[in-house]
């Protein structure tokens, strides 16, 4: 007799309904999956026999068929534990099914102990999605992922702690337990640091706000000490409040690689890979792809601390994320899709020795030093870049004068942000882009209208600095954050004056 | 082409050899007439024997009228001259020299020669506000009492020395070049090159293609040094490149001022250790003038009455901070434009209140945003904004390192 029941995989980061068909028939007894398995699907055999054992059934000899539907795509992992053993169940008869239809609107996924008990397992996020998406009413799972299922709106999940119990339910002796999804609110990121820690460094400071508020690239330049990663540290604290949607699309990752404990993500990710990270690291990779650092950054911050230690291959291949917003991983057997709208902050020294431009400490380095330590950051990836800063180490006398008045605390900070953003997302509401920094041409024409003053102005300085036409995007960008976080409407000469001053350095360091 | 002049076999020979053989093939045969003549006739090379069999195939493949006649014509369509040690246009001073140069290229005008009293001012090329300042000032100075300012027109120290002399009149400075005199050396000035060589005089002992190399940096010095009766030595730190003219000017005789600098300034570490190993100190023009005894005592004089009357000038300036001073202020700015830098902050009654404070912070010195943050005790937007206007005006710009602001 033929069982068949459906279940969920994972092809990229998005889910994939499979058809789970078993064929139990007399013969030889055999036990074949075919249907594209990997390695952990083969040896489901072995876990679904014990752990039907183990549940109190007897199986008798057969020979047994599992296919996974479509048979084409290649199948991986142990999400498909339960509903082979579910169905190779109802093929052998074990248990009279008194439910047929609430069988057939239900997904099944979770991996088996050889105790019949279920294990958690990665990406349900996406899965639950995808059942929702397809119009299926029910999504049974491991107790462990239920929480992260029950986000998804318009699905009942059921958690289920082990195979006997659904074989009950089946039967219909009892009934299954539905979780159901707690309510969501986002929280403001732990930050390391609060922003009024955080002495003198006034134009960093503001700097920081302006690229939290509008979600532009940040570069810090300066001499050891002077603050670079402590303000990088801190900047979680000044991050925007995640809306749901955006919740949604950064768990789904963090779903993938199995780093959802309780719930949605509430907070934007803040991801610092050491600078030796590999290109497959950072960028994501492996014979079946898995996203990298700057997936896991998804609208969240990626800091790359002493950027040009990085090796130049690795930030070459940021270069096409940071434009698109999203990274495509090709291998032989699949290729796949993960967003990847981050917000870079790299923070590097201006010289190999650390202290060029340094008012206390003399700097050693010979200028093709120099030149050759920044070289390592091409020019395309600078132009990616949309704030540039210096930030010097402090004199003595302005590191206790700038602590005597209290400096503005991350949650005021904060604030400005979320206003500022919200303009944004009100404006963007139909666009891809959740903020100015990641508005394309169209957009840029459509919302930065300048204001008479701040059309002569910006001319003028264009013809004097000779900007080319990706800087003249930056500074655009740059001023309408700068004008939302002031909440004007139009952008003044005054927006365009203090955004021109954050592309001061890349004459020589862009 | 009648007879060949031995300059332009010369400038021929300084082209096709390097510098080492340039020296050798002139001492083993006599002229470079000679050289010619023996590597084109191929029958007697006597003289060439020394060179490695690929340097003396390279050589015989120039020694012909053509290329003679192409190199010659590159230096007209230059407007570059040759002067040969025995030309009388070639600097006697030169001669003090242990290895005097046997080809001096020069552009310009060749009167600038006539000013027998030279003063070289070195320094280095990442000069603070200050070093330009000092630089600038006894550069026009030198040049307003008839002296000739000797540099190597490189940015930051030489490049405010070259233009402030020219401010103060024609003939005033000459420039010796590392590379050739085709275009300025790396990172050089064009238009301060263009300048100097229609008002004063450019100098090298390299051919005009000659590529700006770094080994070649203290033979230039050394002429810089030659040149001079002494050196001024206006910012530099232990170990640059302007270790070499002062060590030439020491080996030849020749007086070396300091001028003292701020002691937690890199730049001051060399002048100030020069001080206290025993170098003159040069605060005011008369301190050097006592190294040029010919220099007339009515000269002098001039030159000491002028020094008091700038003293007066900034005491008062210092002393009184009411109406009248800017008044005063506003006429001698009128009166004087100053080409490189200002010596103290513009007069600031024409400006915001905003703008005024950021201009009286960078009259101090050069400051990056930060600084300017902590010292005007301005909000950063107003900050920046002002900072921006101020920039459109031309009145303050970005330094070389594009990490500090300073008054244009």
């Amino acid at each position: 007799m033929v069982a068949t029941l459906w279940s969920c995989g994972l092809s990229g980061l998005d889910g994939q309904k499979i058809r789970v068909e078993v064929d139990a028939s007399m013969g030889l007894p055999s036990y074949d999956t075919v249907g594209l398995p990997d390695k952990a699907v083969t040896e489901s055999r072995e876990r679904v026999r014990a752990a039907i054992r183990n549940s109190g059934y007897v199986l008798p000899p057969r020979r047994v068929t599992v296919n996974l539907a479509p048979a084409n795509l290649r199948k991986v992992g142990s999400v498909y534990d339960l509903p082979i053993a579910l169905a190779l169940m109802l093929a052998l008869e074990l248990i009279d099914v008194q439910r047929p239809l609430w069988l057939e609107e239900s997904v099944f996924i979770g991996e088996l102990a050889l105790s019949g008990n279920l294990r958690p397992v990665t990406g349900v996020l996406s899965m639950a999605l995808k059942a929702q998406e397809d119009g299926m009413k029910r999504f049974i799972c491991p107790k462990g992922n239920a929480e992260e299922a029950a986000c998804v709106e318009g699905l009942e999940v059921g958690a289920v702690e082990n195979l006997a119990e659904i074989a009950d339910i089946l039967i219909g002796i009892s009934q299954p337990q539905i979780q159901t999804g707690a309510p969501w609110s986002s929280a403001p990121s732990l930050a390391e640091n609060d922003f009024s820690f955080i002495r003198g460094q006034l134009v960093a400071k503001r700097a920081a706000e302006i690229a939290a508020a509008g979600g532009h690239n940040l570069l810090m330049v300066g001499q050891p000490g002077g603050g670079k990663t402590m303000l990088a540290r801190a900047m979680p604290g000044i991050l925007p409040d995640l809306t749901f949607d955006e919740a949604l699309e950064i768990s789904r990752i963090h779903s993938l690689i199995g780093q959802l404990p309780d719930g949605l993500v509430r907070q934007r990710p803040f991801v610092s890979p050491h600078h030796g990270a590999s290109v497959a690291a950072l960028i994501g990779g492996g014979s079946q792809p898995k996203p990298g650092e700057i997936s896991m950054a998804h609208l969240g911050v990626l800091f790359l601390d002493e950027m040009p230690e990085f090796s130049r291959e690795v930030l070459e291949a940021l270069r096409q994320p940071l434009e698109d917003g999203e990274v495509t991983i090709s291998r032989v057997q699949a290729s796949a899709h993960f967003p990847a709208r981050f917000m870079l902050v790299g923070a590097m020294n201006p010289c190999p020795c650390g202290y060029f431009g340094s008012r206390y400490h003399k700097c050693n380095c010979s200028q093709r030093r120099i030149e050759q330590y920044r070289s390592c950051l091409s020019g395309p990836l600078m132009d990616r870049i949309d704030i540039f800063i210096w930030m010097q180490e402090l004199d003595v006398d302005d590191y206790y004068k700038a602590g005597e008045a209290p400096a503005e605390s991350s949650a005021k900070i904060r604030a400005r942000v979320n206003a500022a953003r919200h303009k944004q997302r009100m404006r963007l509401i139909d666009s891809a882009a959740h903020c100015n920094g990641q508005m394309n041409a169209k957009e840029l024409e459509e919302y930065c209208q300048l204001s008479a003053s701040a059309e002569t102005l910006f001319a003028e300085e264009f013809r004097r600095q000779r900007f080319s036409g990706r800087a003249r995007a930056r500074i655009l960008r740059l001023a309408r954050t700068i004008a939302d976080l002031d909440a004007a409407d139009r952008i003044e000469d005054i927006h365009i004056a203090e955004a021109l001053q954050y592309r001061q350095m890349d004459q020589i360091w862009g | 082409m009648g007879a060949v002049p031995e300059r332009a076999y010369r400038a021929w020979l300084s082209e096709t050899v390097s510098d080492r053989d340039f020296r050798r093939l002139l001492l083993r045969c006599g002229s470079a007439k000679e050289v010619f003549e023996q590597a084109s006739s191929g029958q007697s090379e006597i003289h060439l024997s020394f060179l490695t069999g690929e340097k003396r195939l390279a050589l015989k493949k120039q020694a012909h009228l053509a290329a003679l006649e192409s190199c010659w014509q590159n230096l007209q369509q230059n407007r570059i001259a040759v002067v040969l040690p025995d030309d009388p246009a070639y600097p006697p001073a030169l001669s003090d020299l242990f290895e005097p140069p046997l080809i001096l290229y020069m552009r310009g005008r060749k009167e600038t020669l006539l000013r027998s009293n030279r003063l070289c001012i070195v320094g280095n090329r990442e000069a603070s506000a200050y070093g330009r300042q000092m630089s600038a000032r006894f550069a026009e100075q030198w040049a307003a009492v008839g002296g000739c300012v000797v540099s190597g027109l490189a940015p930051g120290v030489d490049s405010s020395a070259h233009a402030a002399a020219l401010s103060a009149g024609d003939f005033s400075t000459i420039a010796v070049l590392t590379g050739g005199l085709s275009s300025p050396d790396r990172r050089g000035d064009l238009a301060l090159f263009e300048q100097i060589s229609e008002k004063g005089l450019l100098l090298s002992e390299n051919p005009p293609n000659y590529r700006f190399n770094r080994g070649s940096i203290p033979h230039r010095n050394r002429i810089m040094a030659g040149l001079c009766q002494a050196v001024l030595l206006v910012e530099a730190r232990q170990k640059s490149g302007t270790q070499h003219t002062v060590s030439a000017a020491l080996d030849l005789g020749r007086e070396v001022f300091a001028v003292p600098g701020p002691l937690d300034a890199p730049g001051s570490e060399l002048p100030n250790a020069l001080i206290r190993d025993g170098a003159a100190v040069a605060t005011e023009l008369v301190d050097l003038l006592s190294a040029y005894p010919q220099m007339s005592d009515a000269l002098q004089k001039a030159a000491q009455d002028k020094i008091k009357e700038a003293n007066k000038k900034e005491i008062n300036k210092k002393e009184t901070a009411n109406k009248e001073r800017n008044v005063a202020e506003k006429e001698t700015a009128k009166q004087k434009v100053q080409p490189i830098c200002p010596k103290v902050a513009p007069n600031t009654a024409d400006y915001s209140a905003e703008e005024a404070k950021i201009l009286q912070a960078l009259g101090e010195g050069d400051r990056s945003l930060e600084e300017l943050a902590t010292a005007c005790q301005l909000p950063v937007p107003v900050l920046l904004v002002t900072v921006s206007k101020l920039m459109a005006i031309s009145m303050i710009e970005m330094d070389a390192s594009a990490l500090h602001y300073r008054l244009v």
